[in-house]
């Protein structure tokens, strides 16, 4: 059965797990320690969760990945990370305050492309586009090329490593939209590959002109983070690469969406 | 953070990594393997380390993305193949031994996918690593009010679920 636990004075399990593995301050670690030594309850789970690390450093599990992770080590030393050659080098600005996020009239709608490869352009490294709905088929489009409001649109992209990835977009107006992970999703972690699209289309509003950006992360974070320094450069559609607020950790790319005038 | 930082982490909280693996995933294979991906994650994204994060936190993370995703393929698998998704192996009898509440994880697994992936966290959190309610609102960055309301419906809707009146496939 499951069910909520009363909450109590009793340190959690968490805290005694924080306590084996070294993980707490001095102080809190020497109070918390006082208190299993003399609560029964506690002293027990402590005793068991000692017992479960004692368990793991003898045995072949924690030597075979021991072993695993010093090869990839070494492969690292004599290479760079993908990471690392990928992300370029910023100029890393104060933290600015952070915006509330603004959520563009989007629509999701049932993907253009199935799951297998799209047509797109060759090219090594992270790489993002799109295919648009023309007659009723798709067809891949190029960046700049002008689009109708109505038109649907389905991002692609093309990562050579997995990693977080988001796509947000902001039109000329300083409206923020958030194409993936959808609205509302916490961070989706995507696998390594050549033109997969993204799981659902869009259908594009009025926007004067949109840019729209993609990034693949090699952790998560909170997209809405980024909305304040999208909105703020409304107008002028720059890049993301000095934003203070992207993750060093990211790799961008974007790609521009001007509207035909109807 | 270097590969010289990442071994020594490696060190001091491997036991914490599988164990909570072993606990949310309930097999040893999946377990080893989750373990090594996160280490290895971790080692291929330091660069992406930030350090106002306790290190525990930030490998606790990276194993939460990653048994979730293990989960949700599991249960694609399973139901791609019409067979009933229970993922409890032989592995938690030992778990058992350690005063575990056994039933309370398999249960919380068997349902976990069936949920949005910030409930899927919390219910990990709170369930398997035995967070208190403040550790679980602080870490997934949600008030107190908020994840409270969130484990009364995981807990309610997991009844229901557990008890067969809520089909698969709904959500």
């Amino acid at each position: 059965m499951i069910e909520l636990r009363p909450e109590n004075e009793h340190p959690s399990r968490w805290t005694l797990q924080r306590l084996v593995a070294g993980d707490l301050p001095a102080d809190e670690a020497r109070s918390v320690q006082e208190h299993a030594d003399g609560c029964g309850e506690c002293g027990d789970a402590l005793a068991a969760l000692q017992a479960e690390k004692h368990e793991f450093a003898l045995s072949p599990v924690k030597r075979r990945v021991a072993d695993a992770l010093r090869a990839e080590a070494e492969k690292n030393r004599s290479a760079p990370s993908l990471w690392a050659r990928l992300v370029r080098p910023r100029i890393i600005g104060p933290v600015g305050a952070l915006a509330a996020a603004a959520v563009a009239l989007l629509v999701l709608v049932p993907g253009l492309l199935g799951d297998g490869p799209a047509e797109r352009s060759k090219g090594a490294g992270f790489e993002f586009g799109f295919a648009v709905l023309r007659d009723g088929r798709p067809e891949m489009g190029v960046s700049g090329e002008k689009l109708a409001a109505g038109d649907r649109v389905q991002f692609v992209y093309g990562a050579p490593m997995g990693g977080y990835l988001y796509v947000l977009g902001v039109d000329t107006l300083g409206q923020v939209s958030q194409y993936f992970p959808p609205p509302g999703s916490t961070a989706i972690e995507v696998a390594p590959g050549r033109d997969r699209p993204l799981p659902h289309s869009v259908v594009l509003d009025a926007a004067p002109e949109e840019r729209v950006f993609a990034l693949l992360c090699a952790s998560p974070f909170d997209p809405s983070e980024l909305t304040g320094s999208l909105r703020r450069m409304g107008g002028s559609l720059g890049d993301l690469v000095h934003s203070e607020t992207l993750p060093l950790d990211c790799v961008q790319r974007y790609l521009d969406l001007p509207r035909r005038s109807p | 953070m270097d590969a010289d930082e990442i071994q020594r982490l490696y060190e001091q909280y491997g036991h914490v990594v599988f164990g909570r693996c072993l606990r949310i995933l309930g097999d040893p294979a999946d377990a080893e393997e989750a373990l090594q991906e996160v280490f290895l994650r971790a080692l291929r994204s330091r660069e992406g380390f930030r350090a106002e994060a306790s290190p525990m936190t930030w490998l606790t993370r990276i194993a939460t993305n990653h048994c979730l995703n293990v989960l949700r393929t599991r249960r694609r698998r399973h139901r791609d193949a019409h067979e009933p998704l229970d993922a409890d192996r032989a592995s938690d009898a030992a778990l058992v031994q350690r005063g575990q509440q056994v039933e309370d994880i398999s249960a919380v697994r068997a349902v976990l996918t069936r949920f949005p992936r910030q409930t899927q966290e919390i219910a990990v959190y709170y369930f398997v690593d035995g967070m208190n309610q403040e550790e679980v609102a602080a870490l997934v960055g949600v008030s107190l009010p908020t994840l409270r309301k969130r484990l009364r419906e995981f807990v309610e809707r997991s009844r229901r679920l557990l008890g067969g009146a809520e089909p698969e496939g709904a959500r």
